[in-house]
């Protein structure tokens, strides 16, 4: 038996404790190589991908992001993977093995499982990437998708910085490894479990700070913000690792003095073991819940902000294009016909098209009657126009019927004053007015127009007509058109950006849906690299969890193979550690989950819209990832126990 | 009645290449209810294999066994799993009993396990721990207490659910020789007061002088037997002449079973 045989008999025959090992480097490497793909594909790079342009430095940051990740990941991996191999390590040097050659047999191995993770993994990964490449199109909204391709600099350079990794973390390791007494490495798992203690105040004060995190957080308003922010971070950090070290006790101390639950079957063993398992793993289960909670609540937050973003570029813009025309052509604008030929020629339908007319309100200003603010400098102009040409375009139920001498304000984002009146002045040729506001809305008919009709000022017709007689009262139209396909209006928007003579510009909008695409496209992006790296996070904490197992296992061992003896079958085995593990798996998911609902509750305040179905997928991507881990952790946890302890009998 | 009945018993071990190991040859054992049996022999004469076979954690390759009655060979795992918790106890000479839970919880794990209710399990607990004079360990933790008290507590739940059969291994092999004394006094006092079925392996002639009678087995078959008459020193001096006939190595005081 040579030197290199030994080693690869060792993988062959420790197949299972490697298996975890292997894998998660596996996936580490696909997820490398699959965004790295996408960072060297050919469209990206030609720019077909216009937002990835616009954050390729912030993409290539994300990728050293993942890099070192990754390292940190599998440098743990590797590290618990070798103690829990300790005891073998020891018997080896027992029998005469010396250290350089327990570091050459460690150094093999570990470079095998590198090498074939590696392949592996970006086999996986070039597998996965057209559906990743799907995936991307859909969110960013895009016609044509994205190529499959497999561009080889990215698979050499995954392969050159991975050996790179594990050859670093190697040598690390078996350098490292070297140090400490056989005795040490034999007798890696004799350790006795002292009695579960928890102190009052600890108990007290990990309750109130959990309690107070979670009301700060929900009661929190735009304003108090910036007070509580910080206060419910240090609340909820402060309660959640003082959960898991002292409130699971009196928890499971609560349940033990149920003695009809606790007396049933296996629940004793359950119950008395848990307590044990959640205060050894108490520091891992807190960083999870903890990192899980921010990973989630971020992802929340792009989400809305994307969402947001899209819903108000279109509440604020109902139509593609709008422009203005002035009844003595003072305008300069854009030819009609050129925008139909455009139109035309981009194969866009027009759905619906407006006019609404109105009297040029000079130098006003708005001001409202309660907090004296006021809207309007007394230079600009703004636009009044007759409720009729108002009712025309909104819905039944938001028709006006004003009388004589009042008027209504409407602006989008005046959300906040909708109860409040005030009083508009201004000029209308050469008189002024003055006329009370009864009410402050919200509708939007017509795209705004900085300089033409930033407000909307509605009146009665009779008023309107009234103000009309005015000497030298000025009037216009704001045109409006919308396509049915207004989604694929890019290139044809971007013409037309070339040709409005610059004079123009502040008499035309047409940039809603230029920037819908683009933010689109880079929040798009933005969630794409954001669902990376949490998903990499989610395999990181899956892993973490599992590694922490397996450094049990020859303790579960020798415990089950004394109850077995004296009569556990092995279904109620199988049931007591697949609960147990269910239960280290999931605690700190359904934790970190209810941290980010009171999260995302905060931020449904602060932002006072949050889409809860997005919340709730990437929860459920959370806890899919979870259950797969669980369910590979468990069968593959239960086989290695079933095994030991049968060749043990 | 006949608690245990073995009748031709013989385990062959075979290894991959065909090499047959006979580890236990034509064993035949009865043993009445009531009894305290233990089983000598020397190192490799075969105790181990016969208690694994008795406890029905491996199966024999040739002859018959029956316990109560019942023939373990033809039960599935699961079967065997029932069958070990309700016919048979244990003691093991490094205790297993578990660190998570305290004294009082591991004495009635095996009425947990058949789901008992929780007012029968106390009841039933009472008797058993003043009996042992173990009242004031009930809640104390397992690392609390010492090996004497220990063996005392695994005897406890070895014997909660009135199994027909207590098999004991070594179960003095990790104690000092004051505790050793304790524990067996208590078997004895098991024996006498439950009428508790015992059999026993042990290397130790102090311990096996509380049995009743003492099978001998050397190279895998039962060499003599001898019963005990009135007087225990007599006896302990009989069971030291018959190791001495018998030679081999008596003295290796086994390691702790991983």
């Amino acid at each position: 038996m040579t030197f290199r045989s030994l080693a690869l008999k060792n993988i062959k025959e420790n197949w299972r404790s490697y298996s975890a090992f292997f894998l998660s480097s596996l996936f580490s490497v696909a997820i490398f190589y699959i965004y790295y793909a996408f960072l060297v594909h050919p469209d990206v790079v030609n720019g077909k991908l216009m937002a990835a342009n616009q954050i390729r430095t912030g993409m290539e940051f994300c990728l050293y992001l993942i890099a070192i990740f990754s390292f940190i990941f599998i440098m743990y991996s590797s590290g618990s993977f070798l103690k829990s191999r300790k005891k073998e390590f020891g018997l080896f040097s027992l029998f005469g093995m010396t250290r350089g050659q327990l570091r050459r047999l460690v150094f093999i191995e570990n470079m095998l499982i590198g090498l074939l993770s590696t392949i592996a993994g970006i086999a996986v990964g070039v597998l996965f990437s057209k559906l990743f490449f799907m995936g991307l199109g859909a969110l960013l909204e895009l016609e044509s998708q994205i190529r499959f391709a497999v561009p080889v600099k990215a698979v050499v350079m995954t392969i050159i910085i991975f050996i790179g990794i594990f050859f670093v973390i190697t040598l690390y390791t078996t350098i490292r490894m070297g140090k400490g007494q056989i005795i040490e490495f034999l007798q890696a798992h004799k350790q006795p479990k002292g009695e579960l203690k928890f102190s009052k105040w600890q108990v007290i004060v990990g309750f109130i700070s959990l309690v107070c995190g979670y009301a700060l957080a929900v009661t929190m308003t735009p304003f108090t913000f910036i007070f509580v922010a910080l206060p419910v971070l240090a609340f909820v950090v402060i309660g959640t690792y003082l959960l898991y070290s002292q409130l699971s006790i009196v928890f499971l101390n609560m349940l033990k003095r149920r003695k009809k639950l606790f007396y049933k079957k296996t629940n004793m063993l359950i119950i008395g073991q848990l307590g044990y398992k959640i205060k050894d793993n108490a520091r891992i289960l807190f960083t999870i819940t903890i990192l899980s909670a921010v990973v989630m609540t971020a992802m929340g937050t792009i989400y809305v902000l994307q969402s947001s973003g899209k819903k108000q570029a279109l509440s604020e813009s109902p139509y593609s294009i709008a422009w203005i025309e002035a009844a003595d052509r003072s305008v300069t604008q854009i030819d009609r016909s050129v925008l139909d030929k455009l139109i035309a020629k981009h194969d866009l339908n027009v759905s619906k098209e407006l006019e609404i007319s109105g009297l040029k309100l000079e130098q006003y200003e708005f001001s409202i009657k309660e907090i004296t603010y006021k809207f309007g400098n007394g230079e600009q102009s703004t636009m009044i126009i007759p409720q009729s040409e108002f009712n025309d375009n909104v819905k039944e139920d938001k028709q006006l019927n004003l009388s004589n001498e009042e008027a209504i304000v409407t602006k989008e984002y005046l959300t906040n004053f909708v109860n409040n009146t005030g009083t508009v002045k201004g000029k209308i040729g050469d008189q002024e007015i003055e006329v009370p506001v009864t009410e402050i809305r919200t509708d939007t008919v017509i795209n705004s127009l900085y300089f033409w009709n930033y407000l909307l000022v509605i009146v009665s017709d009779e008023y309107y007509e009234q103000l009309l007689t005015h000497a030298n009262a000025q009037t216009f139209s704001v045109h409006g058109i919308e396509f049915s396909n207004w989604k694929n209006s890019y290139p044809m928007l971007k013409q037309l950006s070339d040709i409005v003579p610059d004079d123009a510009e502040e008499n035309i909008h047409y940039t809603r849906n230029i920037s819908y695409q683009e933010f689109v496209q880079s929040t798009a992006l933005t969630i794409f690299i954001g669902m990376f790296i949490c998903l990499l996070f989610f395999i990181a904490a899956g892993s973490l969890i599992y590694f922490k197992l397996f450094t049990e296992r020859d303790e579960d061992m020798a415990m089950f193979k004394g109850l077995s003896r004296i009569g556990m079958t092995y279904k109620e085995m199988r049931k007591i550690i697949v609960t147990q593990i269910a239960i280290i798996f999931f605690l700190p998911c359904i934790v970190g989950i209810i941290h980010a609902l009171f999260a995302m509750l905060a931020l449904d305040s602060l932002l006072q819209q949050t889409n809860w179905i997005y919340a709730m997928v990437v929860f459920g991507i959370y806890v899919v990832m979870q259950c797969i881990y669980f369910v590979i952790a468990s069968s593959s946890y239960l086989h290695s126990i079933g095994k030991g302890s049968k060749t043990a009998a | 009645m006949s608690v245990l009945k073995t009748s031709g018993l013989g385990k062959v071990y075979g290894s991959q290449k065909n090499v047959l190991y006979t580890a236990l040859k034509d064993v035949d054992i009865e043993i009445e209810k009531g009894e305290f049996v233990g089983v000598m022999g020397p190192s490799g004469s075969g105790k181990t294999t016969l208690l694994n076979l008795l406890a029905t954690i491996d199966k024999p390759t040739s002859g018959k066994l029956e316990i109560n009655g019942i023939d373990p060979t033809r039960l599935n795992d699961h079967q065997l799993a029932l069958f070990r918790r309700r016919e048979l106890g244990f003691v093991f000479q490094d205790f297993n009993l578990l660190d998570a839970l305290s004294v009082k919880e591991n004495i009635i794990l095996p009425l947990v396990m058949e789901g008992l209710k929780p007012k029968i399990i106390e009841q039933r607990l009472k008797p058993i721990v003043s009996l042992l004079q173990i009242e004031d360990l009930l809640n104390k933790r397992t690392y609390e207490i010492s090996g004497g008290q220990k063996q005392r507590t695994a005897i406890a739940r070895a014997i909660i659910h009135e199994p027909s059969l207590l098999l004991a291994d070594e179960l003095t092999g990790n104690l000092d020789s004051k505790a050793a004394k304790d524990v067996m006094d208590t078997l004895k006092k098991m024996n006498e007061e439950l009428s508790a079925t015992i059999l026993m392996v042990t290397h130790d002639p102090f311990s096996a002088s509380y049995c009743q009678r003492i099978i001998f087995i050397k190279d895998g078959r039962p060499f003599t037997q001898i019963n005990r008459g009135s007087s225990r020193q007599v006896f302990f001096q009989q069971i030291l002449d018959v190791q001495s006939m018998l030679g081999g190595d008596f003295d290796d005081l086994s390691f702790p079973r991983a």
